[in-house]
């Protein structure tokens, strides 16, 4: 699926151009749209942008999802911020800003297609479907921790859209760890005691 | 991972205030038993100052099966229980179940420390509970209460420290037994340094941690966090203006809780203490799933 793998990390010192306008952020100069970007896009990104600096921080990124996407908590934000930027500013440019919400809308149709029964939950079963096609790897007694974690109140846990996000986009996001680290050879990944921390925890904490 | 057993928290100044020593609960009750001194809660349980040992290898007792008729204060806890400690359980646990569930917890703690958020008691609940249990029973949580009172110590003598070299630092005069002191702007005229000095304490006793004493925290709790991943535990309580970050109690519990249960996870898998560990998808999912909105 793509645009869900984080975007390789802009670099922050990388202007080469300092007579920008006198931004104090013109070193940290931020991503630009993509040419073809829709309008909406632009027009969604400029209007959260407020200080115009050309980043957008997580409570702006909330607010403009609520209105023009879904509303998401600040955990599944920040979740969001952390793959598609690849750091924990949670400050977000343009491009990456595109990348997402373009990725957002491929997510949406994962979940109206898997929500068999169209009650605006995904189950066990049919996220178990999702996580299939999706290629997730993911062993079924895993899966029901998962669950039960991201969906503790009823007898039935299922997940609504937002959790269904921040759902996925931590078991992405963690998959991708392990295989950074992972041997072709055994399957297995081997991690340092800080990388390990330092792989996992942004994920524990968003 | 070394313990450090006798940790003084560092200051800049590089001072060492000769203040007398707070009792360890600083709470409107005294102690009902006959010492009060801050270890022996630790030496009568086994339990050692390092946390980074997994709590349970410390216990000699068995669990509790409810209430026994024996008399005393017992109730399931071994003799010698700080009364406190046996209180605050009872009073949550309405259906003398012997064992309480997060809520309960939340409202136990409350007693004594703070109303902490659902999901720092969650978190708590996680990393001392036994097994697939979703409560926990009188060895657990004495075992949980000591650590908050270790850390709600280390805490307060950060900030003890920190108000006494302030003060000392804004002493302007000393006429006898008056003198004017301005510490923020406030002024305490005609007090005493030291009366001063408690006032403040008192008031600041909510008082909050910055990252260096994060870092010094964990250090002395036997966690050698790298700097990078102290990076990471910052972004998520700062607010992105760059200023100072400071953790209030329950932040830093919540903090340390996280620290403290992935590296046990980490270790389990480290036998030997190399410092690094070879995992399977599958355990390496299943290590870090409860540490995700616990």
């Amino acid at each position: 699926m793509a645009g869900i793998v984080a975007s390789p990390n802009p670099t922050p010192f990388g202007s080469l151009f300092p007579g920008s306008n006198g931004n104090p952020f013109a070193s940290l100069l931020p991503s630009s749209f993509p040419p073809g970007t829709p309008q909406h896009i632009v027009d969604a990104f400029r209007y959260s942008d407020k200080d115009g600096n050309g980043f957008i921080d997580d409570q702006e990124l909330k607010a403009v999802l609520s209105t023009c996407n879904h509303g998401f908590s600040l955990r599944t934000i920040h979740l969001l911020m952390y793959s598609f930027t690849a750091t924990n500013t949670r400050l977000m440019g343009p491009k990456e800003f595109t990348q997402m919400f373009t990725s957002l809308q491929q997510w949406r149709d994962v979940f109206e297609k898997n929500d068999r029964d169209r009650n605006g939950k995904i189950e066990f079963h049919e996220l178990q479907q999702t996580f299939q096609t999706l290629g997730f790897n993911v062993p079924k007694a895993v899966l029901k921790l998962l669950l039960l974690k991201f969906d503790r109140t009823g007898k039935t846990p299922a997940l609504d859209y937002d959790k269904f996000i921040e759902c996925c986009i931590s078991v992405k996001g963690l998959a991708n760890k392990f295989k950074e680290n992972e041997s072709a050879a055994t399957g297995q990944a081997t991690f340092s005691y800080e990388s390990f921390l330092f792989s996992v925890m942004p994920f524990v904490l968003a | 991972m070394a313990s450090y057993n006798s940790y003084t928290p560092h200051t800049s100044h590089n001072y060492q205030p000769s203040a007398p020593a707070m009792p360890e609960n600083y709470a409107p009750d005294p102690p009902t038993s006959s010492n009060s001194s801050s270890h022996e809660l630790y030496g009568s349980h086994g339990y050692s100052q390092s946390t980074n040992q997994g709590v349970q290898s410390n216990y000699g007792y068995s669990s509790s099966y409810g209430y026994p008729p024996v008399g005393g204060q017992s109730g399931g806890f071994p003799p010698g229980t700080h009364p406190e400690i046996v209180r605050s359980f009872q009073m949550v646990d309405k259906d003398r179940s012997g064992f309480i569930e997060e809520r309960e917890l939340q409202e136990a703690l409350s007693m004594k420390y703070q109303k902490f958020s659902l999901r720092t008691v969650r978190l708590i609940m996680f990393l001392f509970k036994k097994g697939d249990s979703l409560k926990i029973g009188p060895n657990e949580f004495t075992a949980l209460w000591n650590c908050l009172g270790e850390w709600r110590n280390y805490v307060d003598n950060v900030n003890y420290e920190k108000c006494y070299v302030e003060m000392l630092g804004q002493t302007s005069k000393v006429n006898g037994m008056n003198c004017s002191v301005r510490s923020n702007g406030r002024e305490f005229d005609r007090k005493l340094p030291i009366v001063a000095i408690f006032e403040r304490f008192d008031k600041d006793r909510s008082g909050k941690i910055d990252l260096t004493e994060l870092r010094d925290a964990l250090y002395s709790l036997g966690y050698a966090v790298p700097p990078s991943v102290l990076q990471v535990l910052m972004s998520k309580y700062g607010n992105g203006s760059g200023r100072r970050v400071e953790l209030n109690f329950d932040s830093f519990v919540e903090c340390g809780m996280i620290v403290k249960g992935l590296t046990e996870k980490f270790k389990e898998k480290d036998k030997r203490y190399t410092g690094s560990a070879t995992l399977t998808y599958d355990e390496f999912l299943r290590m870090i799933i409860p540490f995700l909105i616990p």
